[in-house]
């Protein structure tokens, strides 16, 4: 198989990761519960993960949340900003190449009459971007909501200066790593951000059911999930404490065990694992373009883009074309990738597109194969 | 030797507390806090043989010990 989905979950797992899973299962027990020795030894697996995400993202031990997905960290940082604000409904901007993930909490809040919200038009231009969100900006803005970079099309968006504008203005901003976490460098004071969200199992190569939401050393978030935190427990109210106020419940033990290696995994020849799969996404790029298709970004410069590439046949609808590749043993995404706005940006709002996305486990003697699979694809439709 | 404990808030911040004394040379462990000396429940303590350097240790990383016994 040809598997070109890596925006969705990377695949496959290092063995490492799989190795660490396995071992959580047989040897893991609660954590932060009791204070015999496998807890003790489960407590030393959590607390590693969170030193390597520490290490990697900029932040402390304790400011890294482990979360299900990126999704669950995004709501967590959204509504916990949203919630501490004294002054309702506040200003939230965002932008046209969201994830559902974002855009979903956001109107949920504002149907609850908690925020209103801009939606900028990223622009084709770091410049105009940037433009936008100070167009944007009004007397009761209190957050910034943004994409490091698009799930459908691959931009790359200037979260540092947008970080550093929202910083200079007392204006919160979080950023949504879900496409880049493993793939580029970041880290809290990088970004000028507050949080930073993203999955353990896409670019991270951790399990799928993990994720993280990071914070900046002092930040205290309203709650959306109280429960057993294994502290404080004579108090009715969630401890003041990360990580324990954001993880009530029993926490995924082997998923962050394997989401560990997983950060030590894909933190090796990061760059160049990077720059290695720009050079297979600008090959693609080139030899789809000679076919009858249809491409909506720009060639790809490293930086501006992430190894992702969006497009059509001419004429034919995004999924049939998917299902003829998976017939083939191709594996990409089809339609419109929870992301429809992003869709309406690029004109592709009717049809969606097929979605190609690397992972430093492609080669390229895959992209020459999938080439010829492409083309065995139009020559029967 | 008198074995002393450390009072931490919780699990995470007395892991993050025994990662600096290691580093430092100690050995120690980390245990559940007896409830008589937990403010609100449910706190984990380290044990360690030389208090003096342990807390020494922690205020050089800028870790807040809760209370000790």
């Amino acid at each position: 198989m040809i598997y070109f989905d890596n925006a969705a979950t990377t695949y496959p797992k290092p063995e490492s990761v799989i190795a660490a899973v396995n071992n959580a299962m047989k040897m893991g027990v609660n954590v932060g519960r009791g204070s015999y020795n496998l807890a003790a030894a489960s407590g030393d697996t959590v607390f590693s993960a969170r030193e390597e995400a520490a290490r990697q993202f900029g932040a402390e031990p304790e400011n890294i949340v482990f979360t299900k997905n990126c999704t669950e960290a995004l709501n967590l940082a959204i509504k916990g900003i949203v919630l501490k604000e004294k002054r309702k409904p506040i200003h939230i901007i965002t932008t046209d190449l969201e994830h559902n993930s974002v855009l979903r909490p956001i109107e949920k809040l504002k149907m609850q009459g908690l925020c209103e919200y801009s939606v900028i038009k990223t622009g084709e231009s770091n410049e105009q971007t940037i433009n936008s969100f100070f167009s944007s900006l009004r007397r009761n803005t209190r957050l910034i909501v943004m994409t490091n970079a698009s799930n459908a099309f691959g931009t790359v968006l200037p979260v540092a200066k947008v970080g550093k504008l929202a910083k200079e203005r007392g204006i919160y901003f979080i950023v949504d790593c879900a496409q880049t976490a493993g793939n580029l460098p970041i880290t809290i004071e990088k970004y000028n951000a507050d949080i930073l969200c993203m999955p353990g199992h896409k670019g991270l190569f951790g399990p799928m059911g993990t994720g993280m939401m990071i914070l900046r050393k002092g930040l205290l978030l309203e709650t959306i999930l109280e429960g057993g935190t294994g502290s404080y427990s004579s108090l009715l109210t969630p401890p003041e404490i990360s990580p324990d106020r954001y993880e009530a419940g029993t926490i995924n033990l082997p998923g962050i065990a394997g989401l560990r290696e997983g950060l030590k995994f894909s933190y090796k020849n990061r760059e160049a694992a990077y720059l290695k799969e720009m050079e297979l996404i600008r090959f693609l790029y080139k030899e789809i373009s000679l076919l009858p298709s249809e491409i909506y970004t720009p060639f790809p410069e490293n930086y501006r883009q992430m190894p992702l590439l969006s497009f059509n046949i001419k004429g034919k609808d995004s999924s049939f074309v998917g299902e003829m590749l998976a017939e083939e043993n191709v594996a990409v995404r089809t339609g419109f990738h929870c992301a429809y706005l992003s869709h309406k940006h690029f004109g592709t709002a009717g049809i969606g597109t097929i979605r190609i996305s690397l992972s430093r486990n492609n080669t390229k003697k895959e992209a020459e194969e999938f080439i010829y699979r492409l083309k065995k694809v139009l020559n029967k439709i | 030797m008198v074995m002393r404990h450390l009072i931490f808030g919780s699990a995470t911040s007395a892991q993050k507390a025994k990662k600096v004394l290691e580093r430092g040379g100690m050995t120690v462990s980390i245990v559940k806090t007896p409830e008589k000396y937990s403010r609100h429940s449910c706190s984990y303590s380290i044990r360690t043989t030389d208090s003096d350097f342990a807390l020494m240790l922690l205020k050089k990383a800028g870790i807040t010990v809760k209370g000790k016994y």
